[in-house]
Parts: structure tokens; sequence; C-alpha cells
């Protein structure tokens, strides 16, 4: 006991000298800035830092990677997977028929060669390559047949059916079990080729195919093994870069190169260690001994450390972290009260402050980083945007005039109403900040409700409550992903807000084909939400945050959070 | 004693009961579901809920319930899609069971030699050092031990690996961060029950017949002064268990104790139901198993 107190005390003395002499360290490069055309060899020639140079490194261990982006997801079936829950592990081990460029540049053929697409944009016609199942067997039309109808078949009851499903032609009505799901809109034409019926023209279907719940899935090893089949390396047969080698939940997933994957002269790393963590500081901590190279959003509280210490590195994402306004609920079913409720917030200071200027305050509800139908420029471009945080001063006098024209001048005679959010640190300060700012600018008491993330969800949901704090992250880059959100129909329609105006624009987009019109469509649909209706007060666009290994190269991420590994190594 | 025991059996199959109706109607109070996210709209939330069942209405979910647990079959997990509850539980509760049998066995080990040493060095340097650790080692948190070893030892010194039980080193700091506090409680009611004894008539008596010290202390002072530890092993076994939450946590640990407070976060309802079935059972044999050791060590002890 004695031995082990002076132990613990001469460790502390040792890391108060350690910490010191830390933060000398090389400084992180961005990410996929860098993006070396040959990546056959890598780079031996680089001169070793002294960190390095205390840490002798084996042969293979710079093709080895140990990566921490969660906790063990829901599920790693493609088919069964939400978004970035099981997207990442679903990028490395399959593919569909298109795929994102490793850099996030976009997207890029992937399991189809090429395609052509109907006049009408209805009907997408997709060439496949040759290439292998992890277990050698080649990949097929019927593959993605077998997936897309198990995609929507409502048996299957998978999270994204409706969201995902609702592209292809009834896609939608097989879900609601009105149709067989032999009815949806896609078929081999033959071995090579498979057709896919839209339900809608979608200028920005190549994304779509890119999803990872479009990915093919085996029949034979779903029916022999039923749910059983993505545990184990034998039955989870993938066609993407990587195959399994082992998966254990709360533990890790290894994958390794499949041999048989049509690019696989082009996938570097000979192992990737996937590592299931359920505690951010506990990642971190591996992190700092050199356990991880990679880390998925590290603690906030520990971001200015990693910075000093060259670790740190983030990306602006597309998404929004916003407030919805219960519009059904008076005094807040009032456009002049959102109005003032929204321009009364002072969002550089929560970018700035309450988030250490690690996010850009938001001045649309749509982000920086959406492109437009063409794909070729931001969407954003030269377009209006609707809160401009340089201008709080005259936000600040718009916000009070707002409420005096809504019947209540300084705030006389307002309700208590009250601020919903889900437990947690960062959201609880900003709650704070805006309940100061409300009584500050507007003269109105506002009260702090926080619940844990189900209650909020649930109340949320059922309209129990009268402001609450809301974000929203793409699904795919393009702004529809974020404007269906307000749709009358839409399940996350929160603050059930309902405008047959906005309606009747986004329903205009989804069957014009002009991708110019459509854009304009948008940017319309955006001006009633924002400009006009003030449906939700936009308060900053997400960031994607990491703490790295300064050794990783050549890793990528895209806008919607998607980390790539495929060409990645430590030098 | 047979008597006893069945009986003891008995009521801890109605307490068992009362626990699972609880537990059962309790969950569905809160609000939420399983499939609820942010993801999820309400069409696939409607179409997820019937294929699992959560559509009926409670009474109907909670008869089935019972029917499938007499059965032996828990269910599925709607967090953990293809999983059952009775495979997440004996995949994940060895590994808590081998850390919580490690720390129980360590905090023995070292809790009952240090005790008695504590008792027979009284007042000198070494009770004064044994006690002020022991009293540090009950007043600080496990977490805060585990969260300083993990940042000492593992994050700077680097001397020991901080995530998973990948190899024997793993086990180091959970095993020492679980074992502390019961060590220290162990040493402190062993030296308080021997010092207490040591005063009393039988004990002169043992002394007064010329029986060797190590005799009286083994053979006659023990017998009574380890009962107070005995009683603690109960409660112990509980405190390991749940203070396992916790630690599994802090060090990556695969264990089953996160599933107890993640169903609940996910409310992973066949899950929820499971986790606190299991961890019922297990408390209400760990005291039944206390009670039993008593009579053996006590024959003075009857029910």
């Amino acid at each position: 006991m004695k031995r082990l107190l002076a132990f613990i005390l001469a460790g502390a003395m040792v890391f108060a000298a350690s910490a010191c002499s830390n933060n000398n360290a090389a400084p992180t490069q961005p990410p996929a800035a860098e993006s070396t055309a040959d990546n056959s060899s890598a780079p031996t020639d680089a001169p070793a830092t002294s960190e390095a140079a205390s840490e002798p490194v084996q042969a293979d261990a710079s093709k080895e990677l140990n990566i921490f982006l969660a906790t063990t997801p829901e599920t790693i079936d493609p088919n069964l997977g939400s978004a970035l829950d099981s997207g990442n592990y679903s990028n490395h081990t399959f593919e569909g028929l298109m795929r994102y460029k490793w850099d996030g540049s976009g997207v890029e053929p992937g399991m189809a060669e090429s395609y052509t697409v109907s006049d009408d944009g209805l009907v997408w016609t997709f060439k496949l390559r040759d290439s292998l199942w992890s277990d050698g067997q080649p990949v097929t039309a019927d593959d993605f047949v077998y997936s897309w109808r198990r995609l929507v078949d409502p048996d299957t009851a998978a999270p994204y059916a409706v969201d995902m499903g609702a592209f292809i032609k009834n896609g939608m009505a097989v879900t609601e079990g009105q149709v067989p799901k032999e009815d949806l809109g896609v078929s081999a034409i033959d071995q090579k080729t498979l057709e896919v019926t839209l339900e809608n023209p979608c200028p920005f279907f190549e994304q779509i195919a890119a999803f990872a719940t479009f990915s093919p899935i085996r029949q034979d090893t779903v029916e022999a093994n039923g749910d059983n089949w993505t545990k184990t390396a034998e039955t989870f047969i993938s066609n993407g870069p990587f195959k399994m080698e082992s998966y254990a939940t709360d533990d890790k997933m290894v994958i390794v190169p499949n041999p048989g994957y049509w690019d696989a002269a082009s996938v570097v790393p000979e192992k990737i260690n996937f590592l299931f963590l359920s505690d951010d500081n506990a990642a971190l901590a591996a992190f700092r001994s050199g356990e991880l190279d990679y880390q998925d959003v590290p603690p906030e509280e520990e971001v200015l450390a990693l910075k000093n210490d060259g670790f740190y590195g983030d990306t602006p994402e597309n998404g929004t972290y916003y407030i919805s306004f219960n519009t059904q609920k008076a005094p807040l079913d009032n456009v002049l009260v959102r109005k003032a409720l929204t321009l009364a917030v002072d969002t550089q200071f929560i970018a700035d402050t309450v988030r250490n200027g690690n996010v850009k305050p938001a001045e649309a509800f749509i982000g920086d980083g959406f492109y437009t139908s063409g794909h070729s420029e931001p969407f954003r471009g030269q377009w209006q945007t609707y809160v401009s945080p340089s201008k709080y001063e005259e936000n600040k006098a718009l916000a009070q005039q707002a409420l005096a024209d809504a019947g209540y001048p300084g705030g006389e005679g307002f309700p208590k109403l009250s601020y919903l959010y889900n437990t947690n640190s960062t959201h609880a300060v900003i709650g704070e900040a805006l309940q100061d700012m409300w009584k500050n600018v507007l003269g109105i008491e506002i009260e702090l409700r926080s619940a844990e993330w189900a209650t909020v969800l649930q109340d949320r949901r059922n309209g129990n409550f009268d402001i609450s704090r809301n974000g929203w992250i793409a699904d795919y880059n393009d702004p529809v992903t974020m404007l269906n959100l307000f749709t009358s129909t839409s399940g996350n329609n929160d603050g059930k807000y309902s405008s047959a105006e906005y309606d009747a624009k986004i329903e205009a987009s989804n069957r014009e084909t002009d991708p110019a019109k459509r854009d304009q469509l948008l940017h319309e649909a955006e001006d009633i939400l924002l400009g006009q209706d003030w449906a939700l007060a936009p308060i900053y666009y997400y960031t994607i945050s990491w703490a790295i290994n300064p050794a990783l190269k050549d890793w990528g991420v895209t806008p919607l959070g998607y980390k790539f590994f495929q060409k990645a190594y430590k030098e | 004693m047979l008597k006893f025991v069945s009986f003891r059996f008995a009521s801890a199959v109605v307490t068992l009961f009362i626990v699972i109706t609880a537990t059962f109607f309790l969950m569905f109070l809160v609000p939420g579901g399983p499939f609820l996210s942010e993801r999820v709209n309400q069409q696939t939330l409607d179409a997820m809920n019937k294929r699992y069942g959560l559509d009926k209405p409670i009474y109907v979910q909670y008869g089935n319930y019972l029917k499938n647990l007499l059965q032996g079959d828990m269910g599925i997990s709607y967090k953990r899609r293809g999983y059952t509850i009775t495979e997440i539980i004996f995949e994940k509760f060895p590994v808590s069971a081998r850390m919580g049998a490690l720390a129980i066995l360590s905090a023995l080990i070292i809790g009952i030699p240090a005790g008695i040493l504590a008792a027979y060095k009284r007042n000198t340097i070494i009770d004064r050092i044994i006690m002020v650790i022991c009293t540090l080692g009950i007043a600080l948190p496990s977490f805060i031990i585990s969260a300083s070893l993990l940042y000492i030892v593992g994050m700077h010194l680097k001397l020991l690996p901080t995530i998973g039980l990948a190899k024997p080193q793993n086990y180091i700091m959970p095993v020492f961060a679980l074992s502390l506090s019961p060590t220290c409680y162990i040493i402190r009611l062993l030296r308080s029950g021997i010092l207490d004894v040591q005063g009393q008539d039988y004990l002169k008596t043992a002394r007064s017949k010329g029986l060797s010290e190590r005799k009286v202390m083994f053979k006659h002072a023990m017998k009574n002064a380890i009962i107070p530890v005995i009683t603690y092993l109960g409660p112990m076994t509980a405190g390991v268990l749940t203070g396992s939450f916790v630690i599994e946590k802090i060090f990556s640990i695969p264990g089953l104790g996160k599933y107890f407070i993640d169903s609940i976060e996910g409310r992973d309802y066949t899950m929820i139901m499971g986790t606190t079935i299991f961890f019922a059972a297990i408390l209400i044999a760990a005291n039944l198993i206390v009670d039993i050791l008593y009579c053996v060590i006590d024959p003075r002890i009857k029910y």
C-alpha cells in the first residue's frame, strides 16, 4: 500500500514534468489536403520525430490502424443501418452502385461501371463491374434487387425504409404494405445490368445510390443465418474494399482487405481495428496513451489541449443546430414572436464562447457545404441569408420591434415559456445563454427544462414543448434533405410548422427536372421557412471534429460525416 | 436448516416476481421507446413497433413476457438487432464476473491479513498507516480512483493499457479500483472485530489454559471477529457488481454492467428486464449464501 502510494505520487510528478514538454509536438496537417496520387508505397524516408524515435515501429504497424468512431453500432447490416451509426462500417465493408470518393469530394461509380438516365430522369440503368464478394463469388444485379426489396419490406422493419425507399418507385407503397415488394422499381435486366425506376426525377440520385442502405446483400447468407449473419467473419459476406476478420460487441470490429474487390489494388491498410468504446473520455485516454490513431468527436473540454498538442482537426459538416418553436401553441403561433426570439439570439457569441470558436454561426438553415442540383457549386452561393451574426445590434432592435408589434412591448404580458433540451453540458450552457439573451433583449422569462434523450425525443415528437433544442445532419448532400423536415407531413417536423405554400414549393422541386429551376424552388422554400415564417431559429452549422495521430495520412472525411480509411497509413 | 433454505427460496421467488412486475410497468411509464430516434419517421416507427409487438396493450405484453420468461425465453434485444437477451447475458456476464471475482479475491487476500496485522500492531505506526489508507480507500469513490489511475498510469506514464481486457495486465487497474474500497472495509471490520473480542472472558480462559497466541487468534478470536466480515460479503458482492458499471465504462471493458444503464437510456425493454432479473437473482442468491454461511461458522446462530 505504502509503495503503491509512493508510486502514484511519483507518477504524478513525472506527469507534471512531462506535461510541460508535451506542447512542442508537431502541428497536425489537414487531412485529405495533400492527396498522393501514388499510394502504392508508404513513404519511408520521412524524418523521424522525437516521438516516433522513442517508440520503435514494426514493419507492418504503419498499415494497421486503430480507429475509434463510436460505441458498438445497433447493427452492421447495411439495410438496417441508419446513417452514421453504421454507415462508416458499411462504407468500408460494402459498396453500392456509386461510392463516396475517399477524400470526401463527392461520389463516383462504385460497383457500377457506368450508368444512363432516361430523358424524363426516372429510369436509371446501371452497368455493373466485375467484382467479387469476400467469399469469391461475383457481384450480380440480383444481389442489388434482393437487398433493395429487403430494405423496403415491412417485415424487415428497417429504420431507413421510408426515407431511402421513397426514392424508388413504389418504395413507400411496399413499406406501407399496399403492394408486394416485387413491385419495387428495381429489376435485373441481366447479371450485370440493373434498372432502377424512380418515384420522382432525382438529380442527386448518384448520391443516393452511394448510401449504405442501398448496398447489395447476399440472399444466401441472410436466409441461411437470419439475423446472425452479421456476427461472424464466415457469414458476413461483403463486397466492399474490406471484409470482416472478427467482430465482438463492446470490443471491436477488425477488417482486412477483400482481395476480390475490383479496386483492391488501391486499398492501403492491411488491417483496421474499429474499436467500440462507450465513453469519450476513456477513448481520449486511449488516444493519449497511443492505443488509438483516430478518435471521432473528442470531448469538448479537451479540444483546446488537443489543439495545443497538434492532435486536433475539424471541418464543416452539412448540418444545423437550431431551435424548434411549437408553432401550434400561443404565443409561438405568431410569426412576429418567432422572429423576435430568433433575432434576439447572439449566435456569434454562442459559437465563439460556448463552442470555443469551433463552429460557424448559422445565417440560414441550409449550410455552406451543400451543393446545387448541378453539383458544381455551393447552394448557398450569392443567395440571401436571413440572420446576420455580425449585425447583432441591428438584429436586437428588429427583435424588440417585432415583439412590440406582436403586442408584447418590452416583454410585457408575455407568458412564461420553457426551453427543452436533452441533458448535456453543451446544450445546457447554450440554454442558459439563450435564456439570458431573451431576458436582456426582449425582457421575457424562459424556463429551462432538461430531460434525457429518449424523453426529449418523445416530447418533441408529441409537441409537448414550447421551444426546444434541435439539430439535423444531412443524409445526402442536397438541400432537400434539410428542407424536407418542415413539410407538413414530415415526422420530424417537431414544431408542427404547416404551410401550404412551402409544401407546394418542395413538391414542385421534387418534380422539377431542370437543375437551375429546382434550385430556385428550394431557395424560395427556404425564404418562406426563414425570411417569411421564422419557423425555426438557426444557431450554428455543425462541425466534424477529431483527435488524430499526426502520423496518420491520406484518410478522408465527407461533409456528411463519413470517414474513409481505405487509403490511410501511418508515416 | 432445510426448512429455512426452502422458505428463503420461496421468498426469493416472490421477491423476483415483484421486481419483474414493478420494473415492467415502470419502464413503460417512462416516455420514449426503443425505436424512436431522430432519424426514424412515423410510418417506419409504427411498422417497427408492430413487428415487435409493442403496439399491443401493455397487459397483453406483460402476459406474453411472463409466459416466455417461464419457458426461459427473455426475448430479443430491440437495440442490438440480431441478439437475444440470454445470448448477450451469457456473452457479457463472464467478463464482469471474472473481474468481480478477482476483485473479491484480492479484497479477501489483502484485507484479512492486513486487518489482523492492524489489530495486533494497534496504535503503532503500521496500524496508523493502514488506517489512513483505509479511510481514503473507503472515502474515495471508485470512479475517482479509476479516472486517476487511467490518467496517470495509463495516459501519461503509459505503463498499463487503458482499454479492454485483452492482456493480463489489462486487469490490474480495473481490479484495483474495484477492490480498493471492499479491501479497506474488510480491514476495518476485521480490526475492530478482533479488538472487540480481545478483552472477552473466553479468550482469557483460552490464554490461561496456556494456548499459544496463534491458536487463540485463529481458533477462538477469529470465529467471532470474522462474522461482521461475512455479513459484509453479501453487500460487497452487490457493491462489486454495481460498482463495476462505472469501472467497466471507464476502462472500456466489454462486460454486462454497461447494459444495465444503456438499456434504460435506449428503452431496450427486454434488455432492461433481462439485466434487472439477472442482477436481482444474483443479489438474492448472494444474501442467501451469506445466511447459510453464518450457520456453518457459528453454530449458535439458528434459524
